[in-house]
């Protein structure tokens, strides 16, 4: 063998080592870099919405209980804040007017038989505030912006309790509303109640008893599908002996929840009913308790209610808030192991009213007091406090219809209490400033006669979200 | 035999043939009466030549015509001759024309048999071959083509050997009445040189006189000036130049008055067409003279005009008489057919073999070398194994028996109607997925292309992706219909891929060995390669991008080949085939381009420094020109897009956005995201792939695919983390060229591993060896049986033949009435951010949809909508109405507040949507489209020039060398 070919042996040796090599770290090279390469797959990007300050409100008000429009009384009123000005437009029907709003005040109107729909734009739109109230009956009713979705807990549909549905359409396209019926036997089929239309700026009534005769109560789901319409429901108790006929306002409650507190509470004698709703798909049972001014308390001698999927339990009262024991109480706090809607029906001296849970107020609001100034030597106003999250405060300023300042007051706040503070006469709205803790609260009216209605503090539609908007499928 | 014949001799520097001519003359068994030489100027003595034969010669100048020569000679018939009115007959011959002995005797005893013949021409053979035909009487074609109706290089076995009258007869060997060509006027003086032949027997056959060829007699003819063999001043250089314009003159000279009109027409029109062909096919010089010839033509209408007054004053026959000595009215199309044909078949076959040139070069460089050896002992022609050795070719009997008795072509024939069975979703409209609904007509993809400003949503500068033209040009070519350029697409495309996957593997296989690969394997392969688009679940979802490039790459790569051509001139059309096909590849998936520059750098690093290549330009040009030429010819669609905001779209796949995000693992089993067949099937490949490695023979080529698929895995690995933002959608680099190219690379490796392992003698037979051949075989067919059986079950993805619209019917009609009527689409809720889209005229089409996606529509509207969906009064609806829209529909689900929001606003109308859980309103306003305009910008009309001339440029340059064919004179 000679040295040239030696040589190239040698380099043969050589080159398949390179291959080898190759044929081992290409892979693995490769490999790895497959293993390592994980884009991410196609997504949308999430955008937060953001809060600006509303440049139209329109709240809705039904039409006034008493026939006899003397009696009723439609209160406007801003809390726009920062001193704005501006003017809101009311139509009721085919008339309209306008009213100049400035914040803090409320100026009193005669209410309507018929439906009104009060429009602020600009500066005023923020905290627009509109309130419905008549003397005899004693009713108030809240007129807010329209809600898809509410829960209306405690109709009825027969000879001693009948419910209507009033629904208001305050804009120009048509607005369609489906209403589930949840009744103790379960959810009721009422093909009348489902796509039930409202032409554009005008308001329909919903008797139940005409629609759904049946004696029970019943709860409503009222969703709104297309459109906006105000909802409001009236309840009418009969008497079948003496022909005595009360009638008030139901309060909505906009979605269902495990603990409802009710504040308003009139302990003594009369007809009290709570009903409890529950629409989820297994049983609840809800405990009840009292509250007081310092205390609430689960009153001896009730056992936890059972209330059935898809159903509604009414339970009478009667006996234990005419007891010692509800001396005191401002408030009925149901507590269930799943959400519910709720409600308490009193009647009261010949009076209807009704107890809704209000819902948590974290900041700044205000709320127009029922009747505060027309007839404030015959009615009185209280202010109760409850269901505070934590231990805090909250300033209280009532306010006269010109927006000077009546009382201003800072009231200490806890879980489990209840304080109130009567507002004094002439008071037509009120202020209330939480701090460090969120709270529910409502003014309680009571009339000469012992007759009673509430209205419950809300948070004020001061800004509308306004989305991300971006461009794409 | 009494009368007379004086033969005509011209010459003009013929002293190459004239002593043979010479000879001839002396030869002739019936000698001419008299013999008159005539030379025009010659140089090279052949005056001499003439004098010393005949006793005497007219010597004239050299600009002297052949008719003025003729007519010179006729002057002189019968000088020095008995009798006063000279010659009856003349005898004309060229001076590189010499007849048989017996042609004059012959013509002599055909002008007695059929005394009304007035003009006589022999056969005419090739000279020096004297065995081939030229010419039995010519006739021309409507196209000014001298028609001989002879096939190209025919030998003549005496198969046209009968007289007969025909239109005219070459003046080569022409025995013509004298006083017929004294009535005729002889030869027209506009003609020098080409085409008076049939200029004279067109104007005989007016003027009643006949014709004959009389095919025993025979002329061997050199066409010398024809051939460019000679150059005379008459002829100059541009010997084209000439044929055209005599051929364009005796048309118009001679055609009926009632068709001169439409000849005119007809006649510029086809030779423009000429002068596109001839440009396309890189005869630059040709289409000069052509267009040269047509100008020199129509710019003298005086000319023609004398000559049209002066044949009419011949006319003595009808027309129709005349009419049937021409060549039928169908010729030229026939003629084209067959151009079309070679040309395709030029096409098919360019480059079809770069192996066996580089081996041939090789051989022809060493003839000692092995690569010498080894085709010397392929090219034994003993070989029966061998299908191009004589007995190969004794075997080959008929194509249907071919293909029946052979497997593979049955197995190929079996792929294939699975294929187009998989595919049959196609037939028909295809839209869905990341598929469009194509536009109605192909006008509106044209606009697209070459509009700058389209009134697409709120109006948008964002160029039309590329992919968007060749779809264009290929609808345009199927009679303007998108949907049908959709169909073909998809169906065609897998078809493509096997067939280039076909081409590609065989001539890598005989890279590899002379006798290449097997073609069972071949077969393996190509329909693995076919498999790809569709087990991937592109072609299910879709995803023209995937497709069209996995129909592209085996064809690039095949292309590519070229740049290992020994010949530099092949490199280069190499360098512009392959440029076209990458072009091509980016248009449908951009990140072919990234990919393949970065291979291509490796690949010329790879033979710059470790092959020790000499840096010559025809090395490192090549591959330069192929990747720049997407960047020039894509300038129309990139440049805007960089402009405009779109520059996201350079690493987006066709298709509607956003693409497949396709992880590591799946670009290694070749499956598009979760779409596609199970995964398990592809992992054969990637195993495979690696078991190919231990081929020992075939492992340096292996190497070099799975060097590939490193770049390609890296480049993935680089692309990964990258995030491209449109609109709302953060969505992944469009990677789907990358998984082509790893899966064509894994086939590519697994077939030339097979091959190596097939070719190398086997060591050891044993049980053990048969074992794990049957084992990798099973595992071969896992992909391939499983993927078509997969395929053929068909509808996997969401191609259909409709999609889902989410605006009715009533508002697209709305919307086609104009750009104004637009509607204003919204996704999504106000917790979560709300989407738009704006869908104007028939919707939101392919093409459309990637120019929307990628737009980004003003502030100003953006804000109007904004507060539309979430505090509308009547001046937010005006304002949409001001932007075009006509109509809001949003899409289910429908976020309440937003629907309520809308509601609660005056001047809209509730509409009906498409479904009852959307919601659609109508705007009382009537919109307006002011807002919609756009400028339009030069430089876009530059770039769309620079594009379409730069492809018909780069598609010339691609394109195969068509061989000159010859017309004689």
């Amino acid at each position: 063998m000679s040295r040239a070919a030696s040589r190239v042996g040698g380099r043969a040796r050589r080159r398949i080592d390179v291959t080898v090599i190759l044929a081992v770290a290409l892979p693995l090279l490769l490999g790895l870099a497959l293993a390592l390469t994980r884009p991410h797959a196609a997504r949308t990007v999430p955008a937060a919405a953001s809060e600006a300050p509303l440049t139209s409100a329109s709240v809705v008000c039904p039409g006034s209980i008493d026939d006899t429009t003397a009696a009723s009384t439609l209160t406007i009123g801003s809390a726009a804040g920062g001193g704005a000005t501006g003017s809101a437009t009311v139509r009721t029907g085919t008339s309209s007017r306008t009213v100049d709003l400035r914040d803090g005040r409320s100026s009193d109107s005669a209410g309507s038989s018929a439906p009104t729909v009060v429009t602020g734009t600009g500066a005023v739109a923020p905290g627009l505030l509109a309130a419905l109230a008549s003397a005899s009956p004693l009713t108030a009713w809240d007129c807010t912006v329209p809600v898809g979705d509410q829960w209306f807990t405690g109709v009825g549909a027969g000879p001693t309790q009948a419910s209507v549905v009033e629904l208001v359409n305050p804009n120009t396209g048509l607005a369609v509303v489906d209403i589930d019926v949840l009744s103790d036997e379960g959810l009721l089929d009422v093909p009348q109640l489902r796509g039930v239309s409202v032409p554009a700026g005008e308001d329909t009534r919903l008797d139940l008893g005409e629609l759904v005769p049946r004696t029970g109560v019943m709860a409503l789901h009222v969703s709104v599908v297309r459109g906006q319409l105000g909802v409001a429901v009236r309840d009418r108790g009969e008497r079948l002996v003496g022909g005595v006929s009360t009638e008030d306002w139901l309060a909505p409650q906009p979605s269902p929840s495990r603990r409802s507190l009710m504040l308003g509470l009139q302990p003594g004698s009369g007809r009290h009913t709570l009903t409890i709703a529950n629409d989820g798909d297994s049983q609840v049972a809800a405990d009840l308790k009292l509250v007081t001014a310092d205390s609430t308390f689960a009153p001896d001698g009730l056992d936890p209610i059972q209330v059935p999927p898809h159903s509604v339990v009414e339970t009478v009262l009667d006996d234990t808030l005419a007891g010692s024991v509800a001396t005191g109480a401002v408030g009925l706090e149901v507590e269930a192991d799943g959400p519910v809607t709720t409600s308490l029906r009193s009647v009261v001296h010949g009076d209807l009213s009704f107890l809704v849970p209000g819902e948590p107020v974290a900041g700044d609001t205000t709320l127009l007091v029922p009747g505060g100034g027309q007839d404030g030597e015959k009615t009185s106003a209280r202010l109760l406090l409850g269901g505070a999250s934590a231990v805090g405060v909250a300033t209280v300023t009532a306010r006269d219809a010109r927006g000077a300042t009546l009382l201003t007051e800072r009231i200490s706040l806890g879980p489990d209490k209840a304080p109130s503070l009567d507002l004094p006469s002439g008071a037509t709205s009120v202020e209330v400033v939480p701090s460090r803790t969120s709270v529910q609260g409502a003014i309680l009216v009571t009339g000469p006669d012992a007759g009673s209605a509430v209205v419950r503090l809300r948070e004020l539609e001061r800004t509308g979200s306004v989305p991300h908007i971006s461009f794409g499928p | 035999m009494d009368r007379s014949v004086a033969l005509v001799l011209v010459a003009h520097d013929g002293a190459r043939w004239l002593p043979t001519v010479l000879d001839g003359i002396a030869a002739q068994r019936r000698a001419p009466d008299q013999l008159i030489g005539v030379d025009t100027g010659s140089l090279d003595g052949s005056a001499d030549l003439i004098r010393d034969a005949f006793g005497s010669v007219l010597a004239l100048s050299s600009s002297t015509s052949y008719p003025d020569a003729l007519a010179h000679a006729l002057a002189h018939a019968g000088d020095g001759v008995d009798g006063a009115d000279g010659p009856e007959w003349l005898w004309l011959l060229h001076d590189d024309s010499t007849p048989d002995p017996g042609a004059l005797e012959t013509l002599m005893i055909a002008a007695h048999e059929f005394p009304e013949a007035d003009l006589l021409g022999p056969k005419l053979r090739e000279w020096p071959s004297l065995r081939r035909l030229l010419e039995l009487g010519v006739t021309i074609s409507g196209t000014g083509r001298r028609e001989t109706g002879l096939e190209r290089g025919e030998y003549d076995q005496g198969q046209h050997d009968e007289i007969r009258r025909v239109l005219a007869v070459n003046t080569a060997g022409l025995l013509v009445r004298r006083s017929a060509l004294e009535r005729l006027g002889g030869l027209d003086p506009q003609l020098p040189i080409f085409g008076n032949d049939i200029d004279l027997g067109w104007r005989a056959a007016r003027a009643g006189l006949t014709t004959l060829i009389v095919p025993q007699a025979v002329v061997f003819h050199a066409e010398a000036a024809h051939r460019g063999l000679r150059r005379s001043a008459l002829t100059g250089r541009h010997t084209h130049f000439q044929e055209r314009r005599a051929a364009l003159y005796t048309l118009l000279a001679n055609s009926r008055a009632r068709t001169l009109p439409l000849q005119l027409v007809r006649m510029l029109l086809g030779s423009l067409l000429r002068v596109a062909g001839l440009l396309a096919t890189r005869q630059g010089g040709r289409a000069a003279d052509e267009f040269a010839a047509l100008v020199s033509v129509y710019v003298r209408p005086g000319v023609v005009h004398r000559a049209r007054r002066a044949r009419r004053e011949l006319d003595a026959v009808p027309p129709a008489e005349v009419r049937a000595l021409l060549a039928p009215w169908w010729l030229p199309y026939r003629h084209g057919l067959d151009v079309v044909g070679d040309l395709a078949s030029a096409v098919t076959d360019q480059a079809a073999d770069v192996a066996e040139r580089r081996r041939i070069a090789a051989a022809e460089a060493d003839p000692a070398s092995f690569a010498a050896r080894r085709q010397r002992s392929a090219l034994d022609p003993d070989d029966p194994d061998d299908p191009y050795s004589e007995e190969g070719m004794l075997r080959d009997t008929g194509l249907v028996a071919r293909v029946v008795t052979n497997p593979v072509a049955l197995l190929l024939a079996l792929a294939v109607l699975l294929l187009l069975a998989a595919t049959r979703t196609a037939w028909g409209t295809a839209v869905g997925g990341g598929l469009t609904t194509p536009p109605g007509g192909v006008g509106s993809w044209w606009g697209l292309v070459l509009d700058s400003w389209h009134r697409i949503g709120q109006g948008t500068a964002v160029p039309a992706s590329p992919y968007l033209l060749p779809l264009t040009l290929l609808a345009t070519v199927l009679g303007g219909k998108p949907a049908l350029a959709v169909s073909v697409v998809l169906i065609g495309a897998p078809l493509l891929a096997l067939w280039g996957a076909w081409r590609l593997l065989r001539v890598l296989g005989r890279l590899l060995s002379i006798a290449g690969a097997p073609r069972w394997l071949i077969l393996w392969g190509a329909v693995a390669w076919a498999l790809v688009p569709l087990a991937s679940g592109a072609w299910s979802d879709g995803r023209l991008g995937p497709v069209v490039a996995s129909a592209t790459l085996p064809w690039l790569a095949h292309a590519a080949l070229g740049f290992a051509d020994p010949e530099p001139e092949r490199r280069w059309r190499a360098a512009w085939r392959a440029g076209l096909l990458l072009t091509l590849a980016v248009a449908f998936t951009p990140t072919a381009w990234l990919i393949c520059a970065l291979l291509a750098a490796v690949v010329v690093v790879v033979a710059l420094v470790l092959l020790r290549l000499h840096p010559r330009r025809s090395i490192w040009g090549p591959p330069a020109v192929a990747l720049a030429v997407p960047v020039c010819l894509l300038a129309a669609w990139w440049v805007p897009a960089l402009r405009h905001g779109a520059g996201v779209s350079l690493l987006m796949d066709a298709g509607r956005p956003p693409s497949h995000a396709i992880a590591g693992w799946q670009l290694a089993v070749g499956r598009l995201g979760d779409l596609g067949a199970p995964w398990w099937m592809g992992s054969a490949l990637p195993v495979l792939a690696v078991v190919a490695l231990a081929s020992g023979r075939a492992r340096i080529p292996v190497l070099a695919c799975w060097l590939i698929g490193v770049v390609a895995g890296l480049v993935a690995l680089a692309l990964s983390p990258v995030t491209l933002h449109v609109g709302a959608t953060a969505a992944p680099v469009g990677t789907a060229f990358l998984l082509v190219l790893v899966q064509g690379a894994a086939i590519v490796a697994i077939v030339l591993g097979a091959q190596g392992a097939l070719s190398s003698s086997p060591g050891v037979r044993g049980l053990l060896r048969i074992g794990v051949a049957v084992l990798l075989a099973a595992a071969a067919l896992v992909p391939v049986a499983g993927g078509l059986a997969w395929a053929v079950t068909g509808d996997h993805g969401e191609l259909g033949d409709s999609a889902a619209s989410v605006v009715p019917a009533y508002m697209l009609e709305d919307a086609e009435r104009g750009a104004a009527h637009g509607v204003l689409v919204l996704r999504g809720s106000v917790a979560e951010g709300v989407r738009y889209e704006v869908v104007r005229g028939d919707g939101i089409t392919l093409g459309e949809d990637e120019i929307l996606a990628l737009s980004t529509p003003p502030a100003a509207f953006d804000a109007c909508v904004r507060d539309f969906v979430s505090r509308p009064d009547a001046g937010t609806v005006s304002e949409l109405a001001g932007s075009g829209i006509q109509y809001v529909v949003a899409t289910s689900p429908v976020d309440p507040a937003v629907a309520a929001a809308i509601d609660a606003t005056g001047g809209l109308s509730q509409a009906s949507p498409e479904s009852r859980a959307a919601r659609a309103w109508q705007i009382d306003t009537p919109p307006s489209a002011a807002r919609l305009a756009g400028p339009t910008g030069w430089l876009r009309w530059a770039l769309v020039v620079l594009q379409l001339g730069g492809l018909v440029v780069v598609i010339v340059l691609a394109a195969p060398s068509v061989g000159r064919d010859r017309r004689r004179s």
